[in-house]
Formats: C-alpha cells, sequence, structure tokens
C-alpha cells in the first residue's frame, strides 16, 4: 500500500508544489494518476519512488519509507519514467545484469510480453527506438513482479496496435496483491483500464475515487440545452448535444466519461465533489 | 543502519563492468597505444634512461588512467534518465558506494597494472627490434610503485566524491575544486607564516630582556620547531596516507544518500 502523509514540498523556497499532502492506495487497483502539464504527477511519483525527498510529511510503500532507498524498499516497486536510457546491450545481457535484482522476476512472463508487444529481441537496446525500448521497459517491469509497478506516461510513444496490447497485458498482469498507477494526460488511452481515478490539479490532489463510486452515484449522459434538472452536475456543450454528468438517482449505469470527469473536476465543481462525498 | 550484502555489491560491480567492459579496454589500450607511440617517435630525442624506466612510464600512465576513470565513475548520475534507473535499483545506498569504490578503485589499479604487464613485453619486443638498448622488466611490486599506489587511492578518492556530487565534466569541476582549496590553503599558511613572523622579534625581544641569551634561544627555539615540524609532518603523512581516502569515501556514500532527481 503506498501512504502519502502530510507530504510538502517545494522545489524553490516559498513556491511549494505539495502542501499537507495525504495518499492512500489500496492493493489490487489500477489508479489512473491524471493531471494537467506541470500539475505535478512526474513528482509525486518521484516522491513515491524516493527519488525526490519531502519537505515535511512522509512516503511509504508497504510502511516502507521512499527516502530511506534500502533494498527493502527498491523491491517492492519498479517505475518507467516517461523518459529513460537504455544501455548498449542486448535483451539477454540487460536480463542477466538486472534480473537478479529482483527476486520475483519470471522470464517466462518477459518472453510472453515481448513477444505479444513485438519487441525485436536481436536487436541491441540502444539501437532500437524510442516505442520499442518503451515496450521492452513494461515487458520487463511487469515481468519484476513487484508489489507496486508505477508508470509515468506509458503509452507516449506507443503505436495503435501497442496501446491496444498493453491495455490487455496490463489488465492481465494486476492481482489482489499489486498496485499499478499509471500517470497520464492522455486519459483515452487507459479510461477503459483503470478503476482508480485520483486527479491532481497544481499540487492538490482534487479527487480519488472507485469507477465503481462514481457509476454508482453518476451518471454520463446528453442533455438538452433546455434541460435545467438540478441533476446535472455539469455539462460540455458538444456536436451530439451537451455531454452531462448527472446524479444517478435511477441506479442506471453508464460508462464514465474519464475526459468530461477530468474537465469538471479541474474546473473545481464543488457540486459534483461534494455530492460524490457525501 | 543501511542494508548491506556482498552479493548485490557484485551485482552492481558487473552490472557496471558489462556495461562499460568495451569502453574500459578501448581506455586501456588507446593509453599503452599512445605510449609505444610516444617511444617510437621521442626516443631518440629523451634520456634512454627515462623512457626505458618502465616504472615511471607506469606511474605516469597509471596516473592518467585512474584519474579519468575515477572521473567516470557514477556514469549513471550525469543524465536525469539513467540516474532515475540507478537509483531505483533495489540496492542501498552504501552498496552503490561501496560497488564504485572497488570497482574504481581496485579494479582500475588491478586490471591497469595486469594490462600494463602483460603489455611492458610488446614494449620490449617493439624497443629491441628498433633499438640497441638494454631494457630492463617491469615490476608491479616494486616498492615505490606500491608507494605511489596509495597516493593514486588517495587522488582517486577525491575525484570519485567529484563525480559523485558533479553532474557534467566532473573531473574539470573537481580540478577546479582542488586548485581553489590548494590555493586557500597556500594562502593560508602564507599568512600565518608572516602573521608569526612579524611578531617574532617583539617575542624575541621579551625572552632577550628575561636574561635568556640569544644563543640559548636559537637552539631552543630551533629544537623546538624542528621536533613540532616533525610531529606534525608525521601527523599529516599518517592523516594523508590513511584517513584522506575514506574521508573522501564517506563524502560519496553522503553525495550518493542525498541525490535528488
Amino acid at each position: 500500500m503506498i501512504e502519502i502523509n502530510k507530504l510538502s514540498f517545494s522545489y524553490k523556497k516559498n513556491n511549494k508544489l505539495f502542501d499537507n499532502l495525504n495518499l492512500k492506495t489500496e492493493p489490487g487497483h489500477i489508479y489512473g494518476l491524471l493531471g494537467k502539464n506541470g500539475a505535478g504527477k512526474t513528482t509525486l511519483l518521484k516522491q513515491i519512488c524516493g527519488l525526490l525527498f519531502p519537505n515535511e510529511g512522509i512516503c511509504s510503500i508497504d510502511k516502507l519509507i521512499s527516502k530511506t532507498r534500502n533494498p527493502e524498499f527498491l523491491k517492492k516497486f519498479y517505475f518507467i519514467p516517461e523518459e529513460f536510457n537504455t544501455p548498449a546491450i542486448t535483451i539477454e545481457r540487460y536480463i542477466k545484469i538486472y534480473a537478479p535484482f529482483y527476486p520475483n522476476f519470471k522470464i517466462t512472463e518477459f518472453r510472453n510480453h515481448v513477444e505479444q508487444l513485438k519487441v525485436p529481441t536481436d536487436t541491441k537496446l540502444n539501437k532500437m527506438s524510442y516505442g520499442q525500448k518503451k515496450k521492452f521497459l513494461l515487458s520487463f517491469g511487469l515481468a519484476c513482479n513487484t508489489d507496486v509497478v508505477i508508470m509515468d506516461e506509458p503509452t507516449n510513444g506507443l503505436d495503435i496496435p501497442s496501446k491496444s496490447t498493453f491495455r490487455k497485458i496490463i489488465t492481465s498482469a494486476i492481482t489482489e496483491d499489486k498496485t499499478f498507477i499509471i500517470s497520464t494526460h492522455q486519459i483515452k488511452d487507459i479510461d477503459t483500464i483503470i478503476d482508480g481515478v485520483i486527479i491532481l490539479d497544481n499540487g492538490v490532489i482534487r479527487f480519488n475515487k472507485f469507477i465503481n463510486e462514481i457509476s454508482d452515484k453518476l451518471k454520463f449522459t446528453i442533455t438538452k440545452d433546455n434541460d435545467n434538472s438540478e441533476n446535472i452536475l455539469y455539462s460540455e456543450h458538444s456536436l451530439a448535444g451537451n455531454k452531462s454528468i448527472v446524479k444517478n438517482t435511477d441506479m442506471d449505469f453508464t460508462k464514465p466519461d474519464m475526459e468530461l470527469l477530468f474537465n469538471s473536476i479541474i474546473s473545481k465543481n464543488s457540486k459534483l465533489v461534494n455530492f460524490l462525498n457525501n | 543502519m543501511e542494508n548491506f550484502n556482498i552479493n548485490r555489491v557484485l551485482l552492481l560491480i558487473k552490472k557496471d563492468v558489462l556495461e562499460n567492459i568495451k569502453i574500459i579496454l578501448l581506455g586501456y589500450f588507446a593509453v599503452i597505444g599512445a605510449v609505444i607511440l610516444f617511444l617510437i617517435i621521442d626516443a631518440d630525442k629523451i634520456n634512454a634512461h627515462l623512457w626505458l624506466n618502465f616504472n615511471q612510464i607506469y606511474q605516469m600512465s597509471l596516473a592518467f588512467v585512474a584519474i579519468v576513470i575515477a572521473g567516470m565513475s557514477f556514469t549513471n548520475f550525469r543524465t536525469k534518465e539513467l540516474s532515475i534507473s540507478y537509483l531505483t535499483l533495489p540496492a542501498s545506498n552504501i552498496e552503490k558506494t561501496v560497488s564504485q569504490i572497488i570497482l574504481i578503485t581496485f579494479g582500475t589499479i588491478i586490471s591497469y597494472t595486469i594490462v600494463f604487464y602483460i603489455s611492458h613485453f610488446l614494449f620490449i619486443a617493439i624497443g629491441k627490434a628498433f633499438y640497441t638498448i638494454k631494457i630492463g622488466n617491469f615490476n608491479p611490486f616494486y616498492y615505490e610503485n606500491i608507494v605511489y599506489i596509495n597516493k593514486i587511492i588517495i587522488a582517486q578518492s577525491i575525484f570519485i566524491a567529484g563525480a559523485s556530487y558533479f553532474k557534467k565534466v566532473p573531473v574539470f569541476k573537481t580540478g577546479v575544486v582542488l586548485f581553489g582549496l590548494w590555493i586557500l590553503i597556500f594562502g593560508l599558511f602564507a599568512y600565518l607564516m608572516h602573521f608569526t613572523f612579524e611578531n617574532l622579534p617583539n617575542n624575541v625581544g621579551v625572552i632577550a630582556n628575561s636574561g635568556i641569551s640569544n644563543t640559548h634561544l636559537n637552539i631552543g627555539a630551533k629544537n623546538i620547531i624542528e621536533t613540532s615540524n616533525l610531529l606534525s609532518g608525521q601527523i599529516l603523512e599518517i592523516f594523508l596516507t590513511y584517513f584522506l581516502a575514506p574521508i573522501f569515501w564517506i563524502i560519496t556514500y553522503f553525495n550518493v544518500k542525498e541525490k535528488e532527481i
């Protein structure tokens, strides 16, 4: 379980990015960490991984403090950053070097992922394209079988078939004891696989709910211009009519429109948040 | 207390060797090639005793190789992307520090000595082919070489600490800092000397008025100065020989521990 308690952090003095931020995640879920550019997503992930230290407060995974960066803590997670560098070695050599650091690494799983994502196995890692390197790292990270897998913009650089395969692999890899955190601003790429939504805006967690909670309470529908129902919590004009989030009073479950939900939260729609919290 | 597991240290060393083996070997051969070229081109101009003294050539080239490689330690800290991958690798900060110290310090010295020892037979073969000069063998266990290696370890510890701290051009930046420190220490020493000697006539005057003859004063002062010089020299030597490198290793550890990306 990832736990962040009273986290305060600033890159510059007198300009706090996070102030008293709290977050808890539960195992067995795929969380989408959503936010605009510069919202603090990558900084938050780095705090969780122990790559940045809090000014105040604590980040931990299963009670192991991130700042210590001790091996027991580091074995708990695998971090796939947005930008990365791969050494000028073959995949086989990479496995020989890096896999022994992860006691639960499974070579068969790695080979399956590599095959599914169509990663070339006869090319040196530094000669691969950005997308191929990313697919390789995804395969390796998932095969490490760590309790937590943290991915920063994992679908950037992936072609359309690879995005689809990525979603399949992620959903098949999640188990009761694992937590996946996917940070992205491309909501559409992951909206079908996440079951937890965390929305970060200007260093503040504005929203942290599971999809089933959202579906239970909210309905995503098209409303007419003259519809002024009290049940409408948020709406956006579109060619098809008004895309709206309404109170789900009739237990009619709809698939959440993540983009709409995200926009409503970012627009600081207190009506919607208050309704969900009650 | 930080975790320490020798197997993980060995894994880290293996990682660095396998990732950088080509660069290391190319570097060694480049240095040895440069030495051979230097010998062939400049043999006539150089005193035969100098260029045929393998111990000197070994010491000079080792200093160059050792400092350059020490400056290349913690290569993973040169870019943000490599740093992320290195710092999230499941090994403690102390294991990462120790692996670099073992690999860079002992690894460089031992491997370079072996490469040089093997290559010096090549030097001899080339030398004999071109010149009719008596050439002696290189002995890595020559006492002066062993004493010299201690100095290399100290120099390397400083450059390793620099490489763990500076992101870009660590060898140059560490060199600049060292030069700055040297100026500072030299300036401080010069100031202290100036301060001491400026006040000396007054002290002598006080002592002279107390009835002690100049001859006694000179002998006594000379003895005190000689004894204190000897003592401070010994303390400084012990400090430099046994404590300086570990101090810089500890600084390196804290640089790694406090590293943020």
